[in-house]
C-alpha cells in the first residue's frame, strides 16, 4: 500500500491515516467507493410504534403534515423519509408515542432476536433504549424485558423514551452489565448492542473520522469481550444471543464472535437476513471461526443504511 | 428495605394509606370501572427516593422483580402511575397514553393552535378551549386535541372577570424539554 494514497485519501476525505490504511486493507478496491458512501446522506427511518397506532394511519398523518414516507422493505411498521429533512422529533404524533426515529440497521438486530411475548429477555446495553422499546414492541408489552444500562445521564433518556413509547414490561437497572451473572438470571434472548468506537456513525458525526484512535478499538474490544462472556452465562441452553456494533472495525466484530466461540458456549446461526455482506473471515491476515461468515455487515455505500454489525448466535449444552 | 448509593430509588409495597391516595388520583380522571380495569392483576409497588413513586407491575414482572429485588432495587419498572405529592397521586404522561375520548369525561378540548401552545407548556386562555366540562373551576382536567388524544392535564381557573383559563399542569412537550 503507498503511504502516498493513504495521505491523499485521508486528506481528500478528512480521516486520520491509520484509518485509511485499514479501510484499504479491508475493502481494496472498493474502499473509495466505501469512503464517499461516508459521505452521503442517509434518509432517516422511523419505527411505527404498534402498541400506538397502525402504521398506515401513521403514514397518513405524517404525509398530511408534508413528510414524504415510503414502507421500509421487510419491516412493514417502518418507514424511510424520501425527501427533506423535518423536525422528526417535534410532532405531536412524536409527542405521543406513535414513532420512535430509528436507524435501519438498529431495527434489523432486533428483528433478528426476535423477541416473544412469553420470554425473558436481557437487553445489556440498552440506553437510550431505541432497541428496549423496539424489543418491547415485538413482545406486544407482555412477558419480562430487563434492560440495563451503566450510564446515569442515559437512564434518564431510556426512562423518558420507555414512558413516551407506553412500554409497560420493562424493569430496568442502571449497573455495570458485567455484574449480570450475580443475580442468577437466566434469559431466553439477550441483546448486546455492545458500547462500541462507533466508525459506522461517520455519515451522521463527520467528526468521528478523526476522533478515534487504535487504542479506542482495543479498549472497546477489552470491554466487549467482558460483555459477550457475560451475555453467554445469562442465556439459557438454546437461548439466542444477538451482538450488535456500529462499528466496521473487525476486533470489535468478528473478533469479538471469535473468542466467545473459544470461551463460551455459543455457536454462530444464520441471521435470515437476506441482505448485507457477510462477517470478515480473515481480517489482517488473523484467521476467525468460519462461521462468522453468517453474521451481517452493513454499509452505508452499499445499504445505505449506518454502519452495522449483527451476529446470531445460539447456547448449546456445555 | 435495601439501600445504597448505587440506587435511586428504593421499593416497598403500597400500604392502605398510598392506595387510598392512589384512587383518588386517578379518579380526577378516570371512573372506577377503568381503575379496576387497570389494577387488575397488577401489583402496586411505591419507590422512595426525593419522591414517591407509583409503579404497576404485571404477574410476570414482578416474577423477575422478586428475582433481582435482593440485588439492586430496579431504576424504572413496569407502569409509572405518578408521584405521590401530599395528599394524592399525580398521574404520570404515561397515564395520559392509556387514556382517550372514551375513557374519559372529565376533559377541555384545544383548538389546533391550542394544541400547540399547550405542548409547549403553555396555558391556555378560553379562546384555545373549544369544549369545557361542566362544574370543573378549580379542578384537574385531562387536555385533548380534536381527535381525542391525551395531550396533558390542568386546572380550571375562573379569572376575575369570569373568563376561564387552563393553567397547564403537565403536558406531552415535557418529553422534549426535560425528558432526554
Ligand atoms: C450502543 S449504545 C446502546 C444503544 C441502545 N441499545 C439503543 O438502541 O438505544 C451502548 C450503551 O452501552 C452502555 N454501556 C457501556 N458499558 C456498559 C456496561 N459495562 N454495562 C452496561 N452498559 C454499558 C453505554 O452507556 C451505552 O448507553
Amino acid at each position: 500500500m503507498s503511504g502516498k494514497r493513504v495521505q491523499r485519501l485521508a486528506r481528500r476525505f478528512g480521516y486520520l491515516e491509520y484509518m485509511i490504511e485499514r479501510y484499504l486493507t479491508l475493502f481494496g478496491e472498493e474502499a473509495e467507493a466505501f469512503l464517499e458512501g461516508n459521505d452521503r446522506h442517509i434518509p432517516k427511518t422511523i419505527r411505527c410504534n404498534t402498541l400506538a397506532i397502525e402504521p398506515q394511519l401513521l403514514g397518513k398523518r405524517l404525509e398530511m403534515k408534508g413528510f414524504d414516507l415510503e414502507v421500509v422493505q421487510g419491516i412493514d411498521y417502518a418507514f424511510r423519509m424520501t425527501s427533506g429533512e423535518f423536525p422528526l422529533g417535534a410532532t405531536t404524533e412524536y409527542l405521543l408515542g406513535y414513532y420512535f426515529v430509528q436507524s435501519q440497521a438498529s431495527m434489523w438486530a432486533v428483528e433478528v432476536l426476535n423477541p416473544k411475548g412469553s420470554e425473558v429477555v436481557v437487553d445489556m446495553c440498552a440506553a437510550p433504549g431505541g432497541k428496549t422499546t423496539h424489543i418491547a414492541q415485538l413482545m406486544e408489552n407482555s412477558g419480562a424485558l430487563l434492560a440495563t444500562d451503566i450510564s446515569r445521564k442515559r437512564m434518564r433518556g431510556l426512562r423518558s423514551n420507555l414512558s413516551r413509547m407506553r412500554v409497560e414490561n420493562v424493569l430496568a437497572l442502571r449497573v455495570d452489565a458485567a455484574h449480570l451473572p450475580e443475580t442468577g438470571i437466566q434469559a431466553d434472548k439477550v441483546l448486546l448492542d455492545a458500547p462500541c468506537t462507533g466508525e459506522g456513525l461517520i455519515p451522521l458525526q463527520p467528526e468521528r473520522k478523526r476522533s478515534r484512535t487504535l487504542k479506542d478499538v482495543e479498549t472497546m474490544a477489552a470491554v466487549q469481550r467482558k460483555l459477550i462472556v457475560v451475555a453467554s452465562k445469562i442465556l439459557k441452553e438454546d437461548g439466542t444471543l444477538v451482538y450488535s456494533t456500529c462499528s466496521f472495525a473487525p476486533e470489535e466484530n468478528e473478533e469479538i464472535v471469535n473468542f466467545a466461540l473459544q470461551n463460551c458456549p455459543l455457536r454462530v446461526v444464520d441471521t435470515g437476513l437476506v441482505f448485507g455482506d457477510p462477517g470478515i473471515r480473515a481480517p489482517f491476515g488473523r484467521v476467525m471461526d468460519d462461521s462468522v461468515l453468517n453474521a451481517r455487515r452493513f454499509y452505508p455505500y452499499k445499504h445505505k443504511m449506518e454502519g452495522f454489525f449483527i451476529c446470531k448466535l445460539e447456547k448449546i449444552t456445555a | 428495605m435495601q439501600t445504597g448509593k448505587d440506587h435511586r430509588l428504593t421499593f416497598d409495597s403500597a400500604s392502605p394509606l398510598d392506595l387510598k391516595k392512589i384512587i383518588e388520583g386517578l379518579e380526577q380522571f378516570i371512573d372506577s370501572e377503568d381503575i379496576e380495569l387497570l389494577l387488575k392483576d397488577k401489583h402496586i409497588l411505591i419507590g422512595h427516593g426525593r419522591r414517591l413513586e407509583v409503579y404497576l407491575l404485571s404477574k410476570s414482572l414482578w416474577s423477575l422483580y422478586k428475582s433481582l429485588r435482593e440485588w439492586r432495587h430496579p431504576y424504572f419498572i413496569g407502569i409509572f402511575l405518578g408521584e405521590i405529592r401530599g395528599k394524592i397521586l399525580k398521574p404520570s404522561l404515561h397515564i395520559c397514553h392509556r387514556l382517550s375520548a372514551e375513557t374519559v369525561d372529565n376533559a377541555v378540548v384545544a383548538t389546533p393552535k391550542g394544541e400547540q401552545q399547550f405542548l409547549y407548556g403553555k396555558n391556555l386562555e378560553s379562546n384555545h378551549l373549544l369544549k369545557l366540562p361542566k362544574d370543573n373551576v378549580n379542578s384537574e382536567v385531562l387536555v385533548m386535541n380534536q381527535r381525542g388524544e391525551v395531550l396533558g392535564y390542568g386546572i380550571l381557573e375562573k379569572e376575575s372577570r369570569g373568563k376561564i383559563k387552563l393553567r397547564n399542569r403537565k403536558d406531552l412537550g415535557w418529553y422534549l424539554r426535560r425528558g432526554g
